[in-house]
């Protein structure tokens, strides 16, 4: 398999802030990759070095073996959105692609060509010819695809591309994903949507504090670790708590709740079984396996604000 | 370099701002010109009156008067009448500055200010990229001073100075080409350093203003005291103003006892190439968080 992004030990500081702390991240050739975290975790500031945006304070990065380096041009090679899309307000979104095309010396057939399949997958054909500046949210997050799309690059970099969408364009962009993917296109997207990034990725790398702390197909970090959870009164917490874990399960206790969480057990009916021997009997017993945004926030500390 | 001159077309074609003033300063130009040639060619009134009231005294002092004016005016005309008047176009820059101001801001900071930076970034190198936006400017300033030239050319014909025509006056201009080269290349350390702030302000506003302050701090240097009794009495001929006062002035200049107006030129032309060099390496080093 041919790696077509590598960045290795990348790190970057604002002042006294780190945004990267030696972070390394790989994508293979063909494979879409997530790049999931909260808020101010890096994700952004790693695209942007990526596509040579800002320069890192150390470490590398090559994209289809070209090192990004001062003077490196994504050009028509690598269809980059980072960070919230811009235009020149004065020109209207098919004359905002017309720039790149022009940039890049196509001629004005497939110009033509290439403006109206990027604004057609965006679902922005019928508005193409209207000032950027009246865009909404939506529509202007949908021309900065267009414009990543437009070169029909082999590698694409977005970051958040679903912001500002509602659920149908969701829904959308993450068909459009899923089919670019198919033609074989390596993709790294970033983004929060833990669902969407689950449904449209095929590995998924987990970004806090500028660092990687998980790394894996979605399946595979959801699935890592199954559980069993407990509900008891509150009385039988306690002598609960010891019977488990002197049958040799690890046992936890979910705060404030009258839950206990067991793990290594090989299935429910033991656990109600060795409750029953001591005396004990459970309201509700629920076999669980963790989901990608349990991992998520466990990892990642965050709190509440993910959406669902 | 052809293609990003073809996407910055499309970037600016419809800047309906941009052309309107681009189309104004040529007419502003043929404006002050005429102005000027009124100015020169007008009578005054002579409103004076001799207590006590003598009218052949007020008359024969007016015409007096009259004669004295009439004398400067004919010494002044010739340098209205073409090919002179090119020159004379030339010399009101004060229009063109601050377009060429404008447009080297408006047209580099803008990138920075709309975030389109990024953009930029994504289709070509980033210092060819300022090379040739530099270019942009200075092809329409080049629009610009030629239409005002242009206009320049043809006025004279129409105009006439008591009744006969003003091309009556021409006279041969002594070292024309040498003479309008020194107001033109005037012109490039305006479109550099606003280019060069641009760069490090990255905000229209504020790379307007470090220009300004930059020149009035020039001026400043170029007039400040200090210099005569100085090892470096020649500065004053090399600053920004200093150069263009030699330049434009002459040899009646204050800076002419100074240095040569070729010294000049060349300090203009170094003011010109310098931060354009500096603008596009910091360009390339820049972080773009825009």
């Amino acid at each position: 398999m041919t790696l077509i992004v590598e960045a290795t030990g990348l790190r970057k500081r604002y002042g006294a802030v780190a945004a990267l702390d030696g972070l390394d991240l790989s994508v293979d050739e063909g494979h879409v990759v997530g790049l999931l975290g909260p808020n101010g975790a890096g994700k952004t500031t790693a695209l942007r070095i990526l596509v040579g945006l800002v320069r890192a304070d150390a470490g590398s990065v090559t994209i289809a073996g070209e090192p990004v380096g001062q003077g490196w041009v994504a050009g028509e090679r690598v269809g980059a959105m980072v960070a919230t899309p811009v235009f020149y307000p004065h020109l209207s979104g098919a004359e905002n692609l017309r720039v790149l095309a022009a940039a890049w010396g196509w001629p004005r057939a497939r110009a033509d060509a290439r403006i109206a399949a990027a604004l057609g997958m965006v679902d922005l054909a019928g508005v193409g010819g209207r000032a950027a500046r009246g865009y909404s949210t939506g529509m202007r997050q949908r021309l900065g695809i267009a414009l990543a799309l437009l070169a029909d690059a082999p590698t694409l970099i977005l970051d958040e591309p679903a912001n500002g969408l509602d659920p149908a364009g969701i829904v959308e962009i993450r068909d459009l994903l899923v089919e670019l993917a198919g033609g074989g296109r390596t993709i790294l997207v970033s983004s929060h949507l833990l669902t969407e990034v689950e449904k449209t990725c095929d590995h998924v790398t987990i970004v806090d504090r500028g660092r990687i702390v998980a790394s894996g197909t979605p399946q595979g970090l959801a699935g890592g670790a199954e559980r069993i959870e407990v509900r008891l009164s509150a009385d039988d917490i306690a002598a609960a708590h010891r019977a488990l874990e002197a049958a040799g399960f690890r046992v936890g206790q979910s705060p404030a709740t009258t839950e206990l969480w067991v793990e290594g057990a090989p299935d429910g009916a033991t656990v109600s079984r060795l409750l029953g021997t001591a005396g004990i009997y459970p309201d509700e017993l629920i076999r669980r396996r963790d989901s990608l945004e349990d991992v998520f926030l466990r990892l990642t500390g965050a709190s509440g604000e993910l959406p669902s | 370099m052809r293609h990003l001159l073809a996407a910055d077309r499309v970037r600016f074609g419809r800047r309906r701002d941009l052309w309107i003033l681009i189309a104004l300063v040529p007419v502003i130009l043929a404006v002050m010109f005429v102005a000027d040639f009124n100015g020169v060619t007008s009578p005054p009134q002579f409103d004076f009156f001799m207590e006590p009231p003598d009218p052949v005294a007020e008359a024969e002092l007016r015409a007096q008067m009259l004669a004295e004016w009439r004398q400067q005016m004919l010494v002044q005309v010739p340098a209205f009448a073409f090919p002179a008047s090119i020159l004379k176009v030339a010399g009101n820059f004060v229009p063109v500055i601050l377009l060429s101001i404008y447009l080297a801001t408006a047209l580099v900071a803008g990138e920075f200010e709309w975030g389109t930076v990024r953009t930029v970034h994504l289709t070509s190198s980033r210092g060819r990229m300022l090379a040739v936006r530099v270019g942009v400017v200075v092809i329409l300033i080049g629009v610009v001073v030629g239409i005002g030239l242009l206009f320049g050319a043809i006025i004279p014909f129409v105009l006439s100075v008591e009744g006969a025509p003003l091309q009556r006056y021409a006279a041969p201009v002594p070292e024309f080409w040498a003479q309008l080269a020194n107001r033109l290349v005037v012109l490039l350390p305006f479109i550099a350093i606003p280019v060069l702030m641009a760069v490090v302000a990255r905000s229209i506003g504020a790379a307007f203003l470090l220009t300004l302050l930059l020149f009035v701090a020039d001026a400043a240097v170029t007039g400040a005291p200090i210099w005569s009794g100085s090892p470096a009495p020649w500065v004053p001929a090399i600053t920004i103003s200093g150069s263009v006062s030699r330049l434009i002035g002459g040899d009646d200049s204050p800076q002419a006892l100074l240095a040569s107006a070729a010294v000049s030129f060349g300090a203009l032309l170094a003011w010109a190439v310098i931060p354009v060099a500096a603008a596009i390496a910091r360009f390339r080093r820049l972080d773009l968080n825009e």
